[in-house]
C-alpha cells in the first residue's frame, strides 16, 4: 500500500522512526504500516504535541487541524 | 526487475569484464534455501543479470560467515575511538538544558537575565511556542510564548557556556514561573472520566478530525487514544468452537532507554555548512530533520557519527538536542556540545510503554487454535505507541483474531521506539498463555507449538531445544521441579517473532587504488553491532584479501547514503549493496589489469590475496603487485540496494529460548541460572557478532523481566529513580550462563542473503521464558513484570487458585 491509497496525507511535520527510510514499496509507505507501536513527534515542536497543543498521530494530523501543513508535491 | 546499477553499455570497463552478458533483464539462478542439516535445498530465483554470482552457504566461504576480529576493536579498547561525547573543537561551548520541574503547567515566564550575567555564558535559548497559524486546542489556555509542560523533565530552555560546570550553574539560574495544572501519572487513574487531562480540549471521535475515514481513524476519549481494532475471521464463533479457553490478565512496566552514550550532538554552524556530530541511529535522519526544520538544503548539512555508544530505537532524527545545539551555535558563532545527562536521558529520551493486557485463547483438544482476543491498555507517557499485539497477530496460526489496543496518556515523558516495539510486552502474555494452554491440554509445550506455529525455521529451533539436555531435565509437572524446601527449580520456554524490513536508501561505494589498497564508503552508522566488520568481510570475500586490509569509512553523510539502523534493517539492507559495489569494482579492476597481463578479464580470478589465471597461462600475482598494472589510479563502483529477489517468499524471523530458574520461595527471589537460546537471522554474516547481539538481547530481556522499572511519584509527578543507582539494570552478578546457538537460515533474497538480529535477539522472549520456568518450578503463574520479590511473594500467595490442570 502506498501513500496514494490513503484518502488523505498527514501533515508534513508528522514524524516517527519509520518515516526515515525508503521501503521497497515507496518513500512514504510507512504511512500504511502498523501504527499502534509508533511514537510520533512534530517536526515543528520536536515533541509529542503539535503547535496547537494537541497530541500528534497519524489519526490526528490531518486536514482540518489548525496547524496542518499539507505535504508538498 | 529494474536496477540502477552500472550496465555494460554505460561503463567500458564493466563491458570488457562482462563479455557477452545480456545487457538487461533477469536470469534464473539456483540459490541455497533452508537450514543446513535440516531443510537445505536449492530453489530458483529470478535475479537481474547484473547481480554478482550466487554465494554458497557459509561453510564454503572464506570470510563471510566467519568471525574475524572486529574491524575497529583496537580503536575501541585503546580509547582512540572518538564518540560524539568525546568531541572537542576549538572554541567549543558546552550547553545544558533547563528542564521543567513540574509535571503539568502553563509557563508564565522564563527569566534568563541572571544566567546571562554569569561569566562564561555565551548563549541562551528558550523553547518558544511556534504557534504560526495554529489555534490552541484548549481555548481556556491563554496564548503563551511557551509550550505547555506535560512532564517533569521537559526541556524548557538551554544555556551555552565555556565550561560544562558554568553551563550547569547558569541553567540553575534560569527562573521559570509556572501556572501549575492538575496532573496524572497513574494509568488506571488516567482512564477515569474525572481524571486530569493530559491533552485537554475537545476530544476527537473517529473520523471527526477532517480525515474522511480510513484505517487510521482511532477515537480519543479523555486520556485514552483508542481502541485501534483489528479483526480477522469470526472470533466469537471461534471461541464457541473451542474445547478449552485460557484467559489471563498481564501487566508490564515502563522501561526507560539507557544506551551507554546518551542522546546528544555537537553542532558547528558555519555560513555555508552546518556540521553535526551526532550520537544517532541514522545520520541521514538527523540531516533530513535539520534540513526540514531550518529550511536548508540537505547539501548544506553534514552529519558525522564516527563511533556511537548504542541505540535501541530512540535515536532517530535531530530531536531537541539537535535543534537547540544548532540554534545556539548559530547564535554564538561557536561549535556547541549538547549531550544529555543520565537524568535527562531517563526523563525525556524515551521509554518502552507499559501494558495492561487481557488475553483470551480458545483451542480444540488437539491444540488447534480456534480464536484469540487481546485487549490492551498501555501508557507511552504524553505520547503514543503502547500497542503490543504483534506477537498475538504474527506468531501462531489462528483463523479468528480480535485485537484492541489503547494508548493512555499520563504526565510522563513520551515513549520512543524500543528494541522490538510492543513485542516483549505482547510475548510476556502470549507465551505464558500458550504454556497455560499446553498444561490444560496435557500437552508438551513444544508439541503444542509444533502444532500451531508453521514457521519452518522455528520448527528446527524447537527440535534443537527438544534434544537439549536442559529441556530433557525439565520436570513436565508444574510445581514438581527438583529442589527441596524453599528452593524450587524450573525450566520454561518462549518464542519470539520479527519481520523482514528492507531500506532501499542503502548504498555503498568501493574503490580500488593503484597501490593495492581497497576502501568502502557509506553513510551508515555503526551503532555498536559491527557493521564495519561485516562490510570488510564482504569486500574481503570478493577481493580475496583479509578483512583488516579493507579500509571501512562510514558514518558521514558525505558518503553514499546508508540505512538508518532500526528494526533490524542494517545488515539486510546494506550488505547486498556493498557486495554489488564490490563485485562491480572487482570486475573493473580485472578489466583494468588484464591487458597488461596479456590476458582477458574473464581469465582472471581473485583469491588468496592473489590474482590467478583460470587457464593457468599466468603465474599467480599478488593483489598488490597486480594493482600496479591498473591503467588508471583508481577504479570505483557505487551500488544501491535493489529489491529482494522474491518478496513473496518472506517469512518471519525469531528464536526459541529456554530458561532455567531457581526460585527462593521464602525471599521471593528468582535466580536465572541459564538460558539456552536458538535464533535465526538469515545468513549469519559474522556468527560471533550475532551471538554478541543475542547475549545483549537476553541480558536486556532478563533486566526487563526482573529489575527495570520507572517509578513515578503520584503526589508530585516526578520520576523518583532517574539514575542508574535506583533504576536497577541487570549487572554482571545477575547474568546467567548464556548458551547461544545461531541457525543458518538461507532465504534466497539478495546477493548476501543476510537479515538482521537486533530485535529477534532474545529481548522479546526472555521475560516469558523466565515466567514459564517460574510456573514450572512453583505451579504458580506470575503475570506482572518486573518480577521483583514483592511480586513473586504476592503471586505465591495465590497458589491454590492457580491450578492449570484441565
Amino acid at each position: 500500500m502506498s501513500s496514494s491509497e490513503l484518502k488523505v496525507l498527514p501533515c508534513q511535520s508528522l514524524r516517527t522512526k519509520n518515516a526515515y527510510g525508503m521501503t521497497p514499496v515507496s518513500a512514504d509507505s510507512w504511512l500504511a504500516g502498523i501504527h499502534e507501536v509508533s511514537c510520533y513527534w512534530c517536526l515543528r515542536t520536536m515533541g509529542p504535541a503539535g503547535p496547537d497543543e494537541h497530541y500528534v498521530h497519524l489519526a490526528r494530523c490531518k486536514p482540518g487541524r489548525s496547524c496542518y501543513d499539507a505535504p508538498e508535491d | 526487475m529494474a536496477t540502477t546499477k552500472l550496465t555494460p553499455e554505460v561503463d567500458p570497463l564493466l563491458q570488457a569484464a562482462a563479455n557477452a552478458a545480456p545487457a538487461a533483464g533477469t536470469e534464473t539462478v539456483q540459490m541455497p534455501v533452508g537450514v543446513p542439516g535440516y531443510t537445505l535445498r536449492q530453489e530458483p530465483r529470478q535475479v537481474p543479470v547484473t547481480e554478482p554470482p550466487v554465494l554458497p552457504v557459509n561453510k564454503d566461504l572464506q570470510y563471510i560467515g566467519k568471525s574475524p576480529t572486529r574491524w575497529d576493536s583496537h580503536a575501541k579498547v585503546s580509547g582512540t575511538a572518538r564518540y560524539t561525547y568525546d568531541m572537542q573543537l576549538p572554541g567549543m561551548l558546552y550547553a545544558k538544558f533547563v528542564c521543567a520541574s513540574v509535571p503539568h503547567a502553563r509557563i508564565v515566564s522564563v527569566d534568563t537575565s541572571e544566567a546571562e550575567k554569569l561569566p562564561g555564558v555565551k548563549g541562551v535559548y528558550v523553547v518558544q511556542h511556534l504557534l504560526g497559524g495554529a489555534v490552541l486546542r484548549n481555548p481556556s489556555l491563554d496564548p503563551s510564548k511557551y509550550p505547555i509542560v506535560r512532564y517533569a523533565g521537559q526541556p524548557v530552555a538551554a544555556v551555552a557556556a565555556t565550561h560544562p560546570h558554568i553551563a550547569e550553574q547558569a541553567a540553575q539560574l534560569v527562573k521559570v514561573q509556572y501556572d501549575a495544572k492538575p496532573f496524572v501519572v497513574d494509568m488506571t487513574q488516567a482512564r477515569q472520566p474525572n481524571s486530569p487531562q493530559v491533552f485537554p480540549g475537545p476530544a476527537d471521535q473517529a473520523g471527526s478530525a477532517g480525515g474522511g475515514g480510513g484505517p487510521h481513524d482511532v477515537p480519543q476519549t479523555g486520556n485514552v487514544h483508542g481502541p485501534s481494532i483489528h479483526k480477522k475471521g469470526d472470533p466469537e464463533q471461534g471461541f464457541k468452537d473451542a474445547d478449552v479457553i485460557v484467559e489471563g490478565k498481564y501487566t508490564t512496566q515502563v522501561q526507560v532507554h539507557n544506551a551507554l552514550e546518551t542522546h546528544g550532538v555537537v553542532a558547528d554552524w558555519k555560513p555555508d555548512l552546518l556540521t553535526v556530530w551526532a550520537s544517532t541511529q541514522g545520520t541521514a535522519s538527523v540531516r533530513d530533520e535539520l534540513a526540514a526544520y531550518f529550511k536548508m538544503p540537505k547539501s548544506q548539512i553534514r552529519v558525522i557519527t564516527e563511533f556511537m555508544g548504542g541505540g535501541f530505537g530512540a535515536k532517530f532524527g535531530a530531536g531537541n538536542p539537535g535543534v537547540v545545539a544548532a540554534q545556539l551555535s548559530k547564535q554564538t558563532g561557536a561549535p556547541v556540545w549538547l549531550m544529555l545527562d543520565r537524568k535527562q536521558e531517563q526523563l525525556s529520551a524515551g521509554n518502552r510503554p507499559s501494558s495492561d493486557q487481557t488475553l483470551r485463547i480458545g483451542a480444540k483438544k488437539d491444540g488447534t487454535i480456534t480464536a484469540m482476543q487481546l485487549i490492551s491498555y498501555g501508557t507511552a507517557g504524553c505520547g503514543t505507541g503502547a500497542g503490543c499485539a504483534g506477537p498475538v497477530t504474527h506468531l501462531y496460526d489462528s483463523p479468528n483474531l480480535h485485537t484492541e489496543e489503547n494508548d493512555v496518556f499520563i504526565n510522563a515523558g513520551p515513549a520512543a521506539a524500543f528494541r522490538a516495539p510492543g513485542h516483549p510486552q505482547g510475548a510476556f502474555a502470549l507465551e505464558q498463555s500458550i504454556d497455560e494452554l499446553a498444561n490444560k491440554l496435557n500437552m508438551d509445550p513444544i508439541d503444542l507449538r509444533d502444532k500451531i506455529d508453521s514457521n519452518p525455521v522455528r520448527r528446527v529451533e524447537r527440535q534443537i531445544i527438544r534434544e537439549s539436555a536442559l529441556w530433557k531435565s525439565r520436570n513436565p509437572k508444574p510445581g514438581a521441579g527438583a529442589g527441596s524446601g524453599y528452593l524450587k527449580r524450573g525450566v520454561g520456554l518462549s518464542q519470539s517473532v520479527w519481520y523482514r524490513f528492507i531500506r532501499m536508501d542503502s548504498s555503498a561505494e568501493v574503490r580500488v587504488h593503484r597501490d593495492g589498497s581497497i576502501e568502502v564508503l557509506s553513510a551508515v552508522q555503526d551503532i555498536g553491532t559491527g557493521i564495519k566488520t561485516v562490510m570488510a568481510q564482504v569486500l574481503a570475500e570478493q577481493f580475496g584479501v583479509p578483512p583488516q586490509q579493507i579500509a571501512v569509512k562510514i558514518g558521514d553523510t558525505n558518503y553514499p547514503i546508508g540505512p538508518n539502523s532500526g528494526g533490524s534493517v542494517t545488515t539486510a539492507s546494506l550488505t547486498p549493496a556493498v557486495r554489488d559495489a564490490a563485485w562491480q569494482a572487482s570486475q573493473k579492476f580485472l578489466a583494468s589489469i588484464a591487458p597488461a597481463l596479456n590476458t582477458t578479464a574473464d581469465d582472471l580470478v581473485l583469491t588468496g590475496g592473489e590474482v590467478r589465471s583460470k587457464s593457468g597461462k599466468l603465474q599467480p600475482v599478488s593483489f598488490r603487485r597486480a594493482a600496479k598494472k591498473m591503467d588508471t589510479d583508481v577504479v570505483s563502483a557505487q551500488a544501491k540496494r535493489i529489491p529482494d529477489y522474491d518478496p513473496a517468499k518472506y517469512d518471519t524471523y525469531g528464536g526459541v529460548d529456554v530458561a532455567e530458574v531457581e526460585v527462593d520461595t521464602e525471599m521471593g527471589l528468582i535466580h536465572v541460572k541459564r538460558i539456552f537460546a536458538v535464533h535465526d537471522c538469515g545468513r549469519p554474516m559474522n556468527p560471533m557478532q550475532v551471538k554478541n547481539q543475542i547475549n545483549g538481547g537476553l541480558i536486556q530481556g532478563i533486566s526487563y523481566a526482573l529489575y527495570e522499572n520507572r517509578l513515578l511519584d503520584p503526589k508530585f509527578g516526578y520520576m523518583v529513580n532517574p539514575n542508574l543507582d535506583m533504576y536497577k539494570i541487570a549487572g554482571p552478578r545477575d547474568i546467567p550462563q548464556l548458551d547461544v546457538h545461531v541457525i543458518e537460515s538461507y532465504i534466497g533474497q539478495s546477493s548476501t542473503d543476510a537479515s538482521g538480529i537486533g530485535e529477534a535477539a532474545g529481548v522479546m522472549s526472555a521475560a516469558a521464558a523466565i515466567a514459564n520456568a517460574f510456573h514450572n518450578a512453583t505451579g504458580v503463574r506470575i503475570r506482572s513484570t518486573p518480577m521483583t520479590p514483592a511480586v513473586v511473594l504476592e503471586a505465591l500467595k495465590q497458589a491454590p487458585q492457580r491450578s492449570e490442570t484441565a
